[in-house]
Protein backbone atom coordinates (compact mmCIF):
# COMPACT_ATOMS: atom_id res chain seq x y z
CA UNK A 1 0.00 0.00 0.00
CA UNK A 2 1.79 3.13 -0.98
CA UNK A 3 1.10 6.47 0.72
CA UNK A 4 -1.94 7.77 -2.04
CA UNK A 5 -3.60 4.65 -1.55
CA UNK A 6 -3.52 4.60 1.94
CA UNK A 7 -4.10 8.11 2.43
CA UNK A 8 -7.38 7.54 0.38
CA UNK A 9 -8.28 4.91 2.32
CA UNK A 10 -7.98 6.55 5.57
CA UNK A 11 -9.98 9.36 3.96
CA UNK A 12 -12.45 6.78 2.98
CA UNK A 13 -12.84 5.77 6.32
CA UNK A 14 -13.30 8.88 7.77
CA UNK A 15 -15.68 9.46 5.76
CA UNK A 16 -17.98 6.33 6.08
CA UNK A 17 -17.75 6.84 10.17
CA UNK A 18 -18.65 10.01 9.60
CA UNK A 19 -22.02 8.52 7.89
CA UNK A 20 -22.77 5.82 10.11
CA UNK A 21 -21.52 7.60 13.50
CA UNK A 22 -22.78 11.22 12.97
CA UNK A 23 -25.54 10.73 15.91
CA UNK A 24 -28.60 11.71 13.33
CA UNK A 25 -31.10 11.54 16.38
CA UNK A 26 -28.47 12.92 19.03
CA UNK A 27 -29.86 15.96 20.36
CA UNK A 28 -27.30 19.31 21.73
CA UNK A 29 -27.31 22.17 23.18
CA UNK A 30 -24.91 24.95 22.93
CA UNK A 31 -21.92 24.39 25.21
CA UNK A 32 -22.37 26.97 28.10
CA UNK A 33 -19.55 29.65 28.43
CA UNK A 34 -20.68 32.07 30.88
CA UNK A 35 -18.11 31.56 33.85
CA UNK A 36 -20.03 32.92 36.71
CA UNK A 37 -22.73 29.87 35.98
CA UNK A 38 -20.02 27.70 35.21
CA UNK A 39 -18.42 28.17 38.60
CA UNK A 40 -21.33 28.91 40.50
CA UNK A 41 -24.04 25.86 39.04
CA UNK A 42 -21.33 23.37 38.42
CA UNK A 43 -19.61 22.11 42.04
CA UNK A 44 -22.14 19.84 42.49
CA UNK A 45 -23.27 18.65 39.31
CA UNK A 46 -22.76 19.37 35.95
CA UNK A 47 -24.35 22.69 34.77
CA UNK A 48 -27.67 21.92 33.28
CA UNK A 49 -29.04 23.23 30.61
CA UNK A 50 -31.01 26.21 30.73
CA UNK A 51 -33.13 25.10 27.64
CA UNK A 52 -34.56 22.49 29.76
CA UNK A 53 -36.55 24.14 31.90
CA UNK A 54 -39.54 26.99 31.51
CA UNK A 55 -38.75 30.53 32.98
CA UNK A 56 -40.90 30.19 35.99
CA UNK A 57 -39.02 27.00 37.13
CA UNK A 58 -35.60 28.89 36.88
CA UNK A 59 -36.97 31.88 38.64
CA UNK A 60 -38.56 29.27 41.54
CA UNK A 61 -34.97 27.88 41.93
CA UNK A 62 -33.07 30.72 41.81
CA UNK A 63 -34.60 32.46 44.06
CA UNK A 64 -34.54 29.56 46.58
CA UNK A 65 -31.11 28.72 46.54
CA UNK A 66 -30.86 28.67 50.27
CA UNK A 67 -33.40 25.36 50.24
CA UNK A 68 -31.81 23.75 46.83
CA UNK A 69 -33.21 20.28 47.01
CA UNK A 70 -32.13 19.77 50.75
CA UNK A 71 -28.90 22.13 50.66
CA UNK A 72 -28.07 25.71 51.09
CA UNK A 73 -26.81 26.61 47.03
CA UNK A 74 -27.07 30.36 48.15
CA UNK A 75 -24.93 32.92 46.22
CA UNK A 76 -23.72 36.55 46.13
CA UNK A 77 -26.51 39.07 44.41
CA UNK A 78 -24.63 40.07 41.90
CA UNK A 79 -23.81 36.27 40.84
CA UNK A 80 -27.53 35.55 41.44
CA UNK A 81 -28.44 38.34 39.20
CA UNK A 82 -26.17 37.60 36.02
CA UNK A 83 -27.39 33.83 36.75
CA UNK A 84 -30.90 34.71 36.85
CA UNK A 85 -30.76 36.78 32.97
CA UNK A 86 -28.50 33.59 31.16
CA UNK A 87 -31.21 30.74 32.87
CA UNK A 88 -34.10 33.02 32.07
CA UNK A 89 -33.13 34.04 28.47
CA UNK A 90 -32.68 30.56 27.19
CA UNK A 91 -35.81 28.29 28.64
CA UNK A 92 -37.73 26.16 27.22
CA UNK A 93 -40.83 28.64 26.35
CA UNK A 94 -38.24 31.69 25.56
CA UNK A 95 -35.47 30.63 23.24
CA UNK A 96 -35.96 29.60 19.99
CA UNK A 97 -33.71 26.91 19.49
CA UNK A 98 -34.71 22.87 18.35
CA UNK A 99 -33.68 22.30 21.90
CA UNK A 100 -35.91 24.78 23.50
CA UNK A 101 -38.46 23.60 21.56
CA UNK A 102 -38.33 20.08 22.52
CA UNK A 103 -38.04 20.27 25.87
CA UNK A 104 -41.30 22.90 25.71
CA UNK A 105 -43.26 19.48 24.46
CA UNK A 106 -45.53 17.92 26.43
CA UNK A 107 -45.59 21.36 28.61
CA UNK A 108 -49.23 22.42 29.90
CA UNK A 109 -50.07 25.89 30.15
CA UNK A 110 -48.90 26.95 34.15
CA UNK A 111 -46.81 24.01 34.66
CA UNK A 112 -43.48 24.61 36.27
CA UNK A 113 -41.47 21.73 36.79
CA UNK A 114 -39.44 21.40 40.05
CA UNK A 115 -36.63 19.34 38.54
CA UNK A 116 -35.50 18.53 34.69
CA UNK A 117 -35.75 15.20 36.03
CA UNK A 118 -39.46 15.17 36.56
CA UNK A 119 -39.81 17.88 32.85
CA UNK A 120 -41.95 15.49 30.41
CA UNK A 121 -39.40 14.70 27.87
CA UNK A 122 -36.63 13.67 30.86
CA UNK A 123 -39.71 11.21 32.15
CA UNK A 124 -40.37 10.66 28.42
CA UNK A 125 -36.71 9.24 27.68
CA UNK A 126 -35.81 7.42 30.48
CA UNK A 127 -38.84 5.37 31.62
CA UNK A 128 -37.41 1.97 29.90
CA UNK A 129 -35.57 -1.02 30.75
CA UNK A 130 -32.35 0.61 29.35
CA UNK A 131 -32.19 3.18 31.72
CA UNK A 132 -33.04 0.98 34.83
CA UNK A 133 -29.98 -1.41 33.56
CA UNK A 134 -27.61 1.83 33.35
CA UNK A 135 -28.64 3.15 36.74
CA UNK A 136 -27.96 -0.14 38.07
CA UNK A 137 -24.67 -0.96 36.49
CA UNK A 138 -23.15 2.68 36.93
CA UNK A 139 -24.54 2.33 40.40
CA UNK A 140 -25.94 5.37 40.38
CA UNK A 141 -27.38 7.87 43.47
CA UNK A 142 -28.87 10.33 41.33
CA UNK A 143 -30.87 11.15 38.07
CA UNK A 144 -29.56 14.14 37.97
CA UNK A 145 -25.63 12.60 36.88
CA UNK A 146 -26.79 12.96 33.34
CA UNK A 147 -22.59 12.43 32.82
CA UNK A 148 -22.88 8.74 34.27
CA UNK A 149 -24.65 7.74 30.82
CA UNK A 150 -24.15 10.76 28.78
CA UNK A 151 -20.66 10.60 28.99
CA UNK A 152 -20.43 14.54 26.49
CA UNK A 153 -23.39 15.97 28.49
CA UNK A 154 -21.00 18.36 29.82
CA UNK A 155 -20.50 19.58 25.58
CA UNK A 156 -24.15 19.44 25.38
CA UNK A 157 -24.30 16.18 23.39
CA UNK A 158 -27.24 13.68 24.49
CA UNK A 159 -26.74 10.63 21.99
CA UNK A 160 -29.98 8.42 22.94
CA UNK A 161 -27.50 5.49 21.98
CA UNK A 162 -24.36 5.93 23.62
CA UNK B 1 19.47 6.72 25.12
CA UNK B 2 23.09 8.03 25.69
CA UNK B 3 22.37 11.39 25.27
CA UNK B 4 20.11 10.95 28.55
CA UNK B 5 22.94 10.43 31.26
CA UNK B 6 22.63 10.54 34.77
CA UNK B 7 23.05 14.30 34.86
CA UNK B 8 20.71 15.34 32.29
CA UNK B 9 18.35 13.17 34.33
CA UNK B 10 19.36 15.26 37.57
CA UNK B 11 18.85 18.50 36.14
CA UNK B 12 15.66 17.41 34.63
CA UNK B 13 14.29 16.92 38.00
CA UNK B 14 15.95 19.42 39.15
CA UNK B 15 14.19 22.10 36.77
CA UNK B 16 11.03 20.53 37.32
CA UNK B 17 10.86 20.40 40.73
CA UNK B 18 12.50 23.92 40.76
CA UNK B 19 9.66 24.66 38.48
CA UNK B 20 7.15 23.35 40.69
CA UNK B 21 8.08 24.78 43.75
CA UNK B 22 6.76 28.43 43.68
CA UNK B 23 3.67 26.93 43.12
CA UNK B 24 3.40 25.29 46.07
CA UNK B 25 5.18 28.01 48.68
CA UNK B 26 2.16 30.65 47.26
CA UNK B 27 -0.28 27.89 47.51
CA UNK B 28 0.88 27.15 51.11
CA UNK B 29 1.75 31.37 52.03
CA UNK B 30 -1.86 32.01 50.54
CA UNK B 31 -3.25 29.27 52.84
CA UNK B 32 -1.47 30.32 56.11
CA UNK B 33 -2.47 34.12 55.44
CA UNK B 34 -6.47 32.14 55.67
CA UNK B 35 -5.58 30.45 58.52
CA UNK B 36 -4.57 33.50 60.45
CA UNK B 37 -7.10 35.68 59.37
CA UNK B 38 -9.36 32.79 61.44
CA UNK B 39 -7.01 32.41 64.26
CA UNK B 40 -6.58 36.25 65.15
CA UNK B 41 -10.63 36.72 65.42
CA UNK B 42 -10.63 33.05 67.68
CA UNK B 43 -10.64 32.38 71.50
CA UNK B 44 -8.36 29.60 71.53
CA UNK B 45 -5.29 28.66 69.66
CA UNK B 46 -6.24 26.86 66.45
CA UNK B 47 -6.22 23.12 66.90
CA UNK B 48 -6.10 20.17 64.37
CA UNK B 49 -7.66 17.81 67.20
CA UNK B 50 -10.80 19.95 67.44
CA UNK B 51 -10.99 20.33 63.57
CA UNK B 52 -10.89 16.34 63.38
CA UNK B 53 -13.84 16.07 65.71
CA UNK B 54 -15.77 18.72 63.89
CA UNK B 55 -15.46 16.95 60.38
CA UNK B 56 -16.14 13.81 61.94
CA UNK B 57 -18.92 14.59 64.21
CA UNK B 58 -22.07 14.38 63.60
CA UNK B 59 -24.33 17.60 64.61
CA UNK B 60 -27.80 16.37 62.38
CA UNK B 61 -28.65 20.33 63.33
CA UNK B 62 -29.19 21.53 59.78
CA UNK B 63 -30.74 20.14 57.20
CA UNK B 64 -32.20 16.60 57.21
CA UNK B 65 -29.53 15.00 54.02
CA UNK B 66 -26.80 16.19 55.53
CA UNK B 67 -25.67 15.48 58.83
CA UNK B 68 -22.18 15.41 58.73
CA UNK B 69 -19.58 17.01 57.14
CA UNK B 70 -18.50 13.68 55.72
CA UNK B 71 -21.97 13.30 54.51
CA UNK B 72 -20.44 14.48 51.12
CA UNK B 73 -16.47 14.69 51.84
CA UNK B 74 -16.24 10.93 52.74
CA UNK B 75 -14.61 9.70 56.30
CA UNK B 76 -11.41 10.28 55.45
CA UNK B 77 -9.95 13.91 54.11
CA UNK B 78 -7.24 11.12 51.77
CA UNK B 79 -10.15 9.98 49.55
CA UNK B 80 -12.57 11.44 47.23
CA UNK B 81 -15.91 12.45 48.35
CA UNK B 82 -19.19 13.10 46.29
CA UNK B 83 -22.18 15.08 45.91
CA UNK B 84 -25.59 14.05 46.94
CA UNK B 85 -26.32 14.27 43.13
CA UNK B 86 -22.82 12.44 42.41
CA UNK B 87 -19.87 13.96 41.35
CA UNK B 88 -16.80 13.47 42.77
CA UNK B 89 -15.43 15.99 45.30
CA UNK B 90 -11.55 16.14 45.14
CA UNK B 91 -10.32 15.14 48.77
CA UNK B 92 -9.86 18.04 51.25
CA UNK B 93 -6.30 17.16 52.69
CA UNK B 94 -3.51 19.30 51.69
CA UNK B 95 -1.30 16.41 51.44
CA UNK B 96 -3.59 14.88 48.59
CA UNK B 97 -5.00 18.39 46.78
CA UNK B 98 -2.09 20.86 47.27
CA UNK B 99 -4.48 23.70 45.81
CA UNK B 100 -7.30 23.29 49.15
CA UNK B 101 -7.66 26.57 50.90
CA UNK B 102 -6.16 28.90 49.11
CA UNK B 103 -8.86 31.31 47.87
CA UNK B 104 -10.55 32.85 50.51
CA UNK B 105 -13.90 34.33 48.78
CA UNK B 106 -14.44 30.38 47.84
CA UNK B 107 -13.42 29.42 51.51
CA UNK B 108 -16.08 31.79 53.19
CA UNK B 109 -18.49 30.81 50.33
CA UNK B 110 -18.09 26.95 50.84
CA UNK B 111 -17.71 27.52 55.05
CA UNK B 112 -21.11 29.73 54.67
CA UNK B 113 -23.33 27.26 52.82
CA UNK B 114 -21.85 23.26 54.68
CA UNK B 115 -22.14 24.86 57.82
CA UNK B 116 -25.71 25.95 57.47
CA UNK B 117 -26.72 22.70 55.78
CA UNK B 118 -24.80 20.65 58.32
CA UNK B 119 -25.04 22.65 62.14
CA UNK B 120 -27.66 25.12 60.84
CA UNK B 121 -25.38 28.24 61.65
CA UNK B 122 -22.66 29.60 60.21
CA UNK B 123 -19.27 28.54 61.52
CA UNK B 124 -17.33 30.37 63.83
CA UNK B 125 -13.40 31.65 63.11
CA UNK B 126 -12.87 29.23 65.81
CA UNK B 127 -14.01 25.99 63.92
CA UNK B 128 -13.03 27.33 60.18
CA UNK B 129 -9.31 28.03 62.07
CA UNK B 130 -9.47 24.36 63.77
CA UNK B 131 -11.20 22.67 60.48
CA UNK B 132 -8.51 24.00 57.82
CA UNK B 133 -5.70 23.53 60.58
CA UNK B 134 -6.55 19.88 60.61
CA UNK B 135 -7.06 19.48 56.47
CA UNK B 136 -3.69 21.14 56.39
CA UNK B 137 -1.87 18.49 59.21
CA UNK B 138 -3.82 15.55 56.15
C1 LIG C 1 -24.11 23.04 47.10
C2 LIG C 1 -24.30 22.17 45.99
C3 LIG C 1 -25.10 22.71 44.81
C4 LIG C 1 -24.89 23.86 44.10
C5 LIG C 1 -23.80 24.91 44.30
C6 LIG C 1 -25.92 23.90 43.07
N1 LIG C 1 -26.71 22.79 43.16
FE1 LIG C 1 -28.27 22.32 41.94
N2 LIG C 1 -28.58 20.61 43.01
C7 LIG C 1 -27.85 20.19 44.10
C8 LIG C 1 -28.41 18.96 44.61
C9 LIG C 1 -27.91 18.18 45.82
C10 LIG C 1 -29.50 18.63 43.77
C11 LIG C 1 -30.46 17.44 43.91
C12 LIG C 1 -29.90 16.18 43.33
C13 LIG C 1 -30.89 15.05 43.52
O1 LIG C 1 -31.91 15.21 44.17
O2 LIG C 1 -30.66 13.97 42.97
C14 LIG C 1 -29.57 19.69 42.77
C15 LIG C 1 -30.50 19.72 41.75
C16 LIG C 1 -30.61 20.73 40.81
C17 LIG C 1 -31.61 20.75 39.75
C18 LIG C 1 -32.63 19.67 39.49
C19 LIG C 1 -31.97 18.45 38.90
C20 LIG C 1 -32.99 17.38 38.62
O3 LIG C 1 -33.13 16.45 39.45
O4 LIG C 1 -33.66 17.49 37.58
C21 LIG C 1 -31.42 21.91 39.05
C22 LIG C 1 -32.21 22.36 37.85
C23 LIG C 1 -30.31 22.61 39.67
N3 LIG C 1 -29.83 21.86 40.72
C24 LIG C 1 -29.82 23.82 39.26
C25 LIG C 1 -28.76 24.50 39.86
C26 LIG C 1 -28.33 25.82 39.47
C27 LIG C 1 -28.93 26.66 38.37
C28 LIG C 1 -27.26 26.13 40.28
C29 LIG C 1 -26.46 27.43 40.31
C30 LIG C 1 -27.19 28.62 40.69
C31 LIG C 1 -27.06 25.02 41.20
N4 LIG C 1 -27.98 24.06 40.92
C32 LIG C 1 -26.07 24.94 42.17
C33 LIG C 1 -26.76 20.83 44.64
C34 LIG C 1 -26.25 22.05 44.21
C1 LIG D 1 -28.99 5.91 34.13
C2 LIG D 1 -28.57 6.48 32.87
C3 LIG D 1 -29.09 7.86 32.47
C4 LIG D 1 -29.09 9.01 33.21
C5 LIG D 1 -28.65 9.21 34.66
C6 LIG D 1 -29.59 10.05 32.34
N1 LIG D 1 -29.89 9.53 31.12
FE1 LIG D 1 -30.61 10.54 29.49
N2 LIG D 1 -30.84 8.81 28.48
C7 LIG D 1 -30.46 7.57 28.93
C8 LIG D 1 -30.84 6.58 27.93
C9 LIG D 1 -30.60 5.08 28.04
C10 LIG D 1 -31.48 7.29 26.86
C11 LIG D 1 -32.05 6.72 25.58
C12 LIG D 1 -33.56 6.62 25.64
C13 LIG D 1 -34.12 6.28 24.30
O1 LIG D 1 -34.38 7.18 23.52
O2 LIG D 1 -34.26 5.09 24.03
C14 LIG D 1 -31.43 8.69 27.24
C15 LIG D 1 -31.93 9.71 26.46
C16 LIG D 1 -31.80 11.07 26.75
C17 LIG D 1 -32.18 12.14 25.86
C18 LIG D 1 -32.77 12.00 24.48
C19 LIG D 1 -31.68 11.89 23.43
C20 LIG D 1 -32.26 11.75 22.07
O3 LIG D 1 -31.56 12.06 21.13
O4 LIG D 1 -33.42 11.32 21.96
C21 LIG D 1 -31.89 13.31 26.50
C22 LIG D 1 -32.06 14.72 25.98
C23 LIG D 1 -31.35 12.97 27.80
N3 LIG D 1 -31.31 11.59 27.92
C24 LIG D 1 -30.98 13.89 28.75
C25 LIG D 1 -30.59 13.55 30.04
C26 LIG D 1 -30.37 14.53 31.09
C27 LIG D 1 -30.50 16.02 30.93
C28 LIG D 1 -30.02 13.82 32.20
C29 LIG D 1 -29.70 14.36 33.59
C30 LIG D 1 -30.63 15.32 34.16
C31 LIG D 1 -30.01 12.41 31.85
N4 LIG D 1 -30.40 12.28 30.53
C32 LIG D 1 -29.71 11.37 32.72
C33 LIG D 1 -29.81 7.29 30.11
C34 LIG D 1 -29.62 8.18 31.14
C1 LIG E 1 -23.82 18.60 50.78
C2 LIG E 1 -22.47 18.21 50.54
C3 LIG E 1 -21.41 18.79 51.46
C4 LIG E 1 -21.38 18.78 52.84
C5 LIG E 1 -22.38 18.14 53.79
C6 LIG E 1 -20.18 19.47 53.22
N1 LIG E 1 -19.50 19.90 52.11
FE1 LIG E 1 -17.82 21.03 52.09
N2 LIG E 1 -17.90 21.12 50.05
C7 LIG E 1 -18.82 20.48 49.25
C8 LIG E 1 -18.57 20.78 47.87
C9 LIG E 1 -19.37 20.28 46.66
C10 LIG E 1 -17.46 21.65 47.84
C11 LIG E 1 -16.83 22.33 46.61
C12 LIG E 1 -16.10 21.38 45.73
C13 LIG E 1 -14.64 21.33 46.00
O1 LIG E 1 -14.07 22.27 46.57
O2 LIG E 1 -14.04 20.32 45.64
C14 LIG E 1 -17.06 21.84 49.24
C15 LIG E 1 -16.00 22.64 49.64
C16 LIG E 1 -15.69 22.92 50.94
C17 LIG E 1 -14.68 23.87 51.36
C18 LIG E 1 -13.81 24.73 50.43
C19 LIG E 1 -12.66 23.92 49.91
C20 LIG E 1 -11.57 24.75 49.25
O3 LIG E 1 -10.73 24.14 48.56
O4 LIG E 1 -11.52 25.96 49.41
C21 LIG E 1 -14.68 23.88 52.73
C22 LIG E 1 -13.81 24.75 53.62
C23 LIG E 1 -15.67 22.92 53.16
N3 LIG E 1 -16.26 22.34 52.06
C24 LIG E 1 -15.94 22.64 54.50
C25 LIG E 1 -16.97 21.80 54.91
C26 LIG E 1 -17.31 21.58 56.32
C27 LIG E 1 -16.57 22.20 57.52
C28 LIG E 1 -18.39 20.74 56.35
C29 LIG E 1 -19.16 20.23 57.56
C30 LIG E 1 -19.58 21.25 58.53
C31 LIG E 1 -18.73 20.45 54.95
N4 LIG E 1 -17.83 21.09 54.13
C32 LIG E 1 -19.80 19.68 54.54
C33 LIG E 1 -19.85 19.69 49.70
C34 LIG E 1 -20.20 19.49 51.02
Amino acid sequence: MNKINFLLAAGILVFASAIVFEPARAESFPPISNQTVKTECGDCHMVFFAEMLPRQSWLNILNNLENHYGEDASIDPVSLKEITVFHTSRASDVLNSRGAHKWREGLRAGDVPERITTAPRFVRKHNDNDYKRMWTKFNLVSNADCVACHKDANKGLFDDDD
Amino acid sequence: MKTLNKTNVITAVVLLIGGLSPNLASANSARDTIISGFSSVAELPVSAERGKALFESSPAAGKPDTPSCTTCHGASPMTSGMTRAGKPIEPMAVSVTAERFTDLKKVQKWFRRNCKSVLGRECTAQEKGDFLTFMSSR
